[in-house]
């Protein structure tokens, strides 16, 4: 796909002098690895206030939010934290009830019909990137497993604040909305479905308003910076 | 005599007097039957809580997963625990399963129905030998 | 002819449950008889739990929306839908009416229950048999003869002399490691009625009896255990072919005894932990179950889950889709004669341990 996309054809020439069929998986992969090394960051306020133990690195609201974060907004579970480093991801895969909404009704068909071409021999990658409903089945589309239908991958959360939008599908746009949205358990209103494949780890949280400020104030105090200079 | 000799008379005199048993164990048979009645009732009361739908807020009970307290292994605490981030002692995960399962609210440490969870779970693990950290 | 040929057997077995193929052998032995196989869904141990009004405990809701939601994925569908018991927590109207409502969400026509502890002690089975039809009954369905039996019935002096009302009854019998309890069983006269239902089957017909208790005897203190089960076992002994279905243990075990496979299925409501997890009183688990790793209790729904079961050849194989876990198929071996987990039978890997 890298190879006939016409964003990436002059990008691939200008780095490494490469096209057509001689791009290969390493030119991909150290384009990858160049991308990961600009995101390293261990030098947040909340590393100097949580490791470094410099009691004013982080604001009050921030500390407030980090008791959120570990009790009653259930993020520590998927977004991790050790006991001498923080990667804030677990690397598993969610359904959110992010955008799945689009084709829960005519999920059996829609499987179906995916199953049956990928058994034909239909290429995968090209299927969920171009067809927006065939993307919404997440990682079963890879795996072909329900408890995968729809899910996808926890990122971490260092420099958050400086990654909207937000979600798989870049459908919220700011953190507020983020923590509004885990509160009410996987909606962004109150009385929106949610659909029988979510994740068991989402469930309503009833968080403040205060509490979700405070969780953004913590959210924030995750941005390296190297990183907020580097932007 | 002197001072110190009348002393030491006295000292005499006591140790002829009391029985030698009596005098190193300071435990009495009557000691050991409170202690254990004290503690038994603290995990019967323990029982209760385990399997009371008022613990939590929505009716769920401890006993409903753990029958017997089973799979809540308090011989392997403190350990890392990966949804507290940390490694965290028993009473701590008690309060982590009466917030999310239960959807209730935390007690406090010392609250004597925690101290009371505590007792019936470690009671029904008795035997077991310690293994801290273990998952 | 069978809705499921051996194309699609093969593409559901390969294609939808990745790492679980069977063997090939397996494949081949399993088309000896094409007309005599087919799938069926089997879902069980929802308890669905009322708080209040119409408030019910999310956590269990969940668990029987999302088997609902996986089974409707199912292509081609299964011929039948099995409940395997404890549609409800403690019983009541409410409970069984919301159950029922859940499960009306499935695409498929026919589903067959069974009657659990949690359905039966409130009013011993009337509002689930009004809506459901009788507590133990009879069909057939493509050369198999299939029989649901009510194993959770008791001594009368239990159940009809001690109460004050239902609701205490039910209480009592709800907790599983309630003292209080009473061992289950299926009685002389269901016993009866299985001898005469079974005296019209030709002794090579494949048997398959769905109970909501196991009709072997695993641990008495939890109720893994039916009174009698060794005298219904006796009945079941003169048939070529037979697999016994149950529920109530809300974790993966299986067994051989004799001529009969016995399989469990799991609960769509949460996990149990296997009974030599008590450590102050010995279980007999049979030692050819490979267990189940413990659950995370954040993921609500970790080591809970629902089966499908392809029948071949009078035999069984099972397909668990765990929620938040690998999925896992057992299957019959015609070469050992006995239930096995197709991957981690002889390799059982480390973290499968309870402790």
């Amino acid at each position: 796909m890298v190879r006939d996309d016409p964003d990436y054809q002059p990008r691939f020439k200008e780095v490494f002098g490469v096209s057509g069929d001689a791009i290969t998986i390493e030119h991909v992969k150290q384009a990858i690895a160049a991308f990961e090394r600009t995101l390293i960051s261990g030098d947040s306020p909340f590393d100097r206030w949580y490791f470094g133990r410099d009691r004013k690195a982080m604001s009050e609201a921030a500390i407030r939010g980090f008791k959120v974060y570990m009790e009653q907004g259930r993020c520590v579970s998927c977004h991790t934290i050790a006991e001498d480093h923080a990667l804030f991801t677990d690397n598993r895969f969610n359904n959110l009830n992010v955008g799945f909404e689009r084709i829960a009704g005519r999920l059996p068909k829609l499987t179906a019909a995916f199953e049956k071409s990928k058994r034909a021999g239909g290429n995968v990658d090209v299927a969920v990137l171009s067809n927006a409903n065939l993307s919404e089945l997440g990682r079963y589309a890879v795996n072909d497993q329900w408890r995968s239908m729809g899910a996808f991958k926890t990122p971490t959360l260092r420099n958050v604040a400086r990654t909207a939008p937000y979600m798989h599908d870049g459908s919220l746009k700011t953190l507020k909305d983020v923590v509004s949205f885990y509160s009410k358990g996987g909606r962004v209103k109150d009385k929106d479905p949610i659909n029988a494949y979510q994740s068991s780890g989402i469930r309503p949280l009833g968080l403040s308003d205060k509490q979700q400020a405070d969780l953004v104030a913590f959210l924030e105090a995750l941005t390296s910076p190297a990183y907020a200079k580097s932007k | 005599m002197s001072r110190l000799s009348r002393v030491r008379q006295a000292a005499w005199l006591i140790l002829a007097i009391v029985p030698v048993v009596g005098a190193a164990d300071p435990f009495t048979k009557q000691d050991l039957s409170d202690w254990q009645s004290a503690y038994d009732q603290v995990v019967t009361a323990g029982r209760d809580a385990f399997t009371d739908p008022k613990l939590g807020n929505n009716g769920v009970v401890c006993a409903q997963c753990h029958p017997n307290a089973a799979n809540t292994h308090p011989e392997t605490y403190p350990k890392f625990q990966k949804q507290l981030g940390r490694v965290a002692v028993m009473w701590e995960m008690i309060n982590w399963c009466i917030r999310n399962p239960l959807e209730g609210k935390d007690l406090q440490p010392d609250d004597p129905r925690m101290i009371a969870l505590q007792a019936y779970i470690t009671q029904e693990r008795r035997g077991v030998a310690l293994a801290p950290g273990k998952h | 002819m069978s809705a499921m040929n051996r194309r699609d057997f093969l593409r559901r077995t390969g294609g939808l449950i990745a790492g679980s193929a069977l063997p090939l052998s397996l494949i081949e032995l399993a088309f000896a008889d094409e007309q005599q196989n087919f799938t069926f869904a089997y879902i069980s141990d929802s308890h669905i739990q009322h708080i209040k009004g119409k408030d019910f405990v999310r956590n269990w809701d969940r668990g029987l929306i999302r088997t609902v939601g996986e089974a409707n994925l199912m292509d081609p569908r299964p011929d039948f839908v099995m409940y395997g018991g404890d549609l409800a927590q403690l019983g009541t109207k409410a409970e069984l009416d919301h159950g029922l409502e859940l499960m009306s969400a499935l695409r498929h026509d026919k589903v067959h229950y069974v009657m659990g502890e949690h359905d039966y002690y409130l009013d011993l089975g009337e509002y689930w048999e009004r809506q459901l039809g009788p507590q133990w009954y009879s069909f057939d369905h493509k050369g198999v003869h299939f029989v649901v039996l009510n194993s959770v019935l008791t001594y009368d002096e239990w159940t009809h002399n001690r109460w004050s009302s239902g609701e205490e009854r039910m209480a009592v019998m709800a907790g599983l490691d309630n003292p209080s309890g009473s061992p289950f069983m299926v009685g002389e006269k269901q016993r009866d009625w299985l001898r005469d239902d079974l005296s019209m089957i030709a002794k090579t017909t494949p048997v398959v009896v769905f109970s909501h208790s196991p009709l072997q005897k695993i641990f008495k203190n939890w109720n893994f255990w039916t009174e009698d089960a060794e005298q219904v076992q006796v009945l079941l002994k003169p048939f070529d072919k037979v697999t016994v279905f149950y529920g109530h243990v809300h974790q993966i075990q299986y067994n051989q005894i004799g001529n009969i496979s016995f399989h469990s299925a799991m609960a769509t409501a949460w996990a149990w932990p296997y009974p030599e997890t008590y450590a102050q009183v010995d279980s007999l688990l049979p030692k050819l179950t490979v267990e189940m790793n413990r659950a995370d209790p954040f993921f609500e729904r970790d080591a809970t889950g629902w089966q499908f079961v392809d029948v071949w050849s009078g035999n069984a194989t099972l397909h668990y889709s765990l929620t938040e876990n690998q999925p896992r198929t057992v299957a019959f071996n015609p070469k050992t004669g006995r239930p096995e987990d197709t991957v981690y039978q002889n390799d059982r890997i480390p973290p499968q341990q309870h402790f």
